[in-house]
């Protein structure tokens, strides 16, 4: 944690509301990209952020190590994330959109590959994406990524096996033709 | 699909696709709504070393480590070997008391010992602590964030007169008199504080006092939405501040040949009487050793 950072934490604990705007403004991106992969829905992941960082701003002045910020901020994003997840469940049609920036250079495997794991995805609960997002996309070791989620390390291989498992297997399905829209 | 696809490579890859930018219109909603966002506060104060130089900060935190170790004396169990002055109430330290661990968190039932005159004004501060307490930098701490007790120790320089605008122009020096700390929270406006009461606190005489948030006063319409009543030394962003709703402060003011510690011992609306009783305990269980 840069003293920069820390300085803005401490002033955004104590009700400082331009520190904690700095503070959003920097952290305001990754937790959007992180709720974004976990919930592959763009609406889903922009409420999942708003909340979080509401959140953070709430809860800001309980956080008793700053060098904790981003693995605190994390934890209380996937919260988020889990809120927005059961919205999934109730209100989205199964339907997705397969991206349309697919650079020309790559082949149809690929597209395929991306709308398979796409499917083998969304198949996991938010339990098992949080873990396969935070290890794969974030690079956070395994026992950061318990950290996060408050869960043993233990828990964490175990949903990480459990996940990739499960997209190795999206992967390894017959392959269908892509379209640009597909319902299910 | 192949066998040898690197499942793992083609995964990270997947995730690298898609958006990063969190829209202006998103933020701007989460700024719009922090005034109708109140804060929780912490349910205990923070010596904070944040807005400190490097050094020293490094110096404030090599002390604190003492400190802990000094409240790990704190900790020490009643009938312990430490005696203060005229202290045959006291508590006695058993015969090795735990130094006081540099980190937070659980701490092992037992008698801790800390070491640092500058949060204790002793040579050797020791409590004895039952299970399921916990260090709290530099406090010891129980309980979720309804029903948290918890207890500190403070040499207090400066007091703020008024409890909900802790400026620095409502900042009184108190030197190192007992009698000048008392009657200056006696004082202490936006605060209820109850009449001091004689006792006696590790063998030393000592002032109890009660201090409340007066009914009917909106918190969140204090400076920082906090009630603060003094600072950490010369860091004004630290101190004793911070308490939920309801919180109540019992402050001992110990005479400690002369020079003031406070000794606070804070509960909030939610606690159990167990943990009251385990609170009193603690307080009943220090030994000084000056």
């Amino acid at each position: 944690m840069e003293d920069v950072d820390a300085e803005l934490i401490g002033r955004a604990q104590h009700g400082d509301e331009e520190a904690f705007a700095s503070l959003a403004v920097a952290a305001g991106d990754r937790l959007h990209a992180v709720a974004h992969r976990i919930l592959r829905d763009i609406d889903l992941a922009e409420d999942a952020t708003q909340q979080a960082l509401l959140a953070i701003w709430r809860d800001l002045p309980q956080l008793r190590d700053p060098a904790r910020f981003d693995a605190w901020s994390y934890r209380l994003l996937v919260r988020a994330c889990y809120a927005e997840g059961r919205r999934i469940r109730q209100w989205t049609p199964n339907l997705h959109i397969l991206p349309t920036d697919v650079p020309a250079a790559e082949d149809l495997s690929s597209v395929v590959d991306r709308d398979q794991l796409e499917r083998g995805f969304r198949r996991l609960s938010i339990d098992h994406r949080a873990v396969v997002v935070l290890h794969h996309y974030l690079d956070l070791p395994l026992d950061e990524v318990a950290d996060v989620l408050g869960v043993p390390a233990g828990t964490v291989r175990s949903r990480l096996h459990h996940a990739m498992r499960g997209l190795r297997a999206a992967l390894e399905a017959d392959a269908r033709p892509a379209t640009q829209e597909v319902a299910r | 699909m192949s066998a040898d696809r690197d499942v793992n490579r083609i995964v990270r890859s997947w995730l690298e696709e898609g958006v990063t930018a969190l829209p202006d219109r998103v933020l701007d909603t989460v700024l719009d709504q922090l005034p109708a966002t109140p804060q929780r506060r912490a349910p205990w104060p923070v010596r904070r070393l944040l807005d400190m130089h490097i050094p020293t900060r490094l110096g404030v935190a090599a002390a604190a480590v003492l400190a802990l170790a000094v409240i790990g004396v704190i900790v020490i169990p009643r009938g312990g070997g430490v005696a203060g002055p005229g202290s045959s109430a006291s508590p006695t330290p058993s015969p090795s008391p735990i130094p006081f661990p540099s980190t937070g968190g659980a701490l092992a039932p037992g008698t801790y010992t800390i070491d640092d005159r500058s949060y204790t004004q002793a040579t050797h501060f020791v409590i004895t602590l039952p299970a399921g307490w916990a260090s709290v930098d530099p406090f010891i701490a129980k309980g979720d964030a309804a029903g948290e007790v918890g207890l500190t120790t403070w040499v207090v320089r400066r007091v703020y007169t008024d409890s909900c605008r802790h400026t620095t122009d409502t900042l009184v020096d108190v030197g190192t008199s007992p009698a000048k700390l008392v009657s200056t929270l006696v004082g202490l406006k936006s605060r209820v504080v109850s009449t001091p009461t004689d006792v006696t606190i590790g063998g030393f005489p000592a002032k109890r006092l009660e201090m409340s948030v007066p009914v009917g006063l909106d918190v969140s319409t204090c400076l920082y939405g906090a009630i603060k009543d003094w600072p950490d030394g010369t860091d004004e962003s630290g101190g004793l501040c911070c308490g939920g709703p309801g919180f109540v402060d019992v402050v001992y003011v110990v005479d400690i040949n002369g020079k003031a510690l406070a000794v606070v011992a804070r509960h909030l609306p939610g606690s159990s009487q167990q943990d009251l009783g385990e609170l009193q305990a603690i307080v009943d269980s220090i030994h000084i050793d000056p």
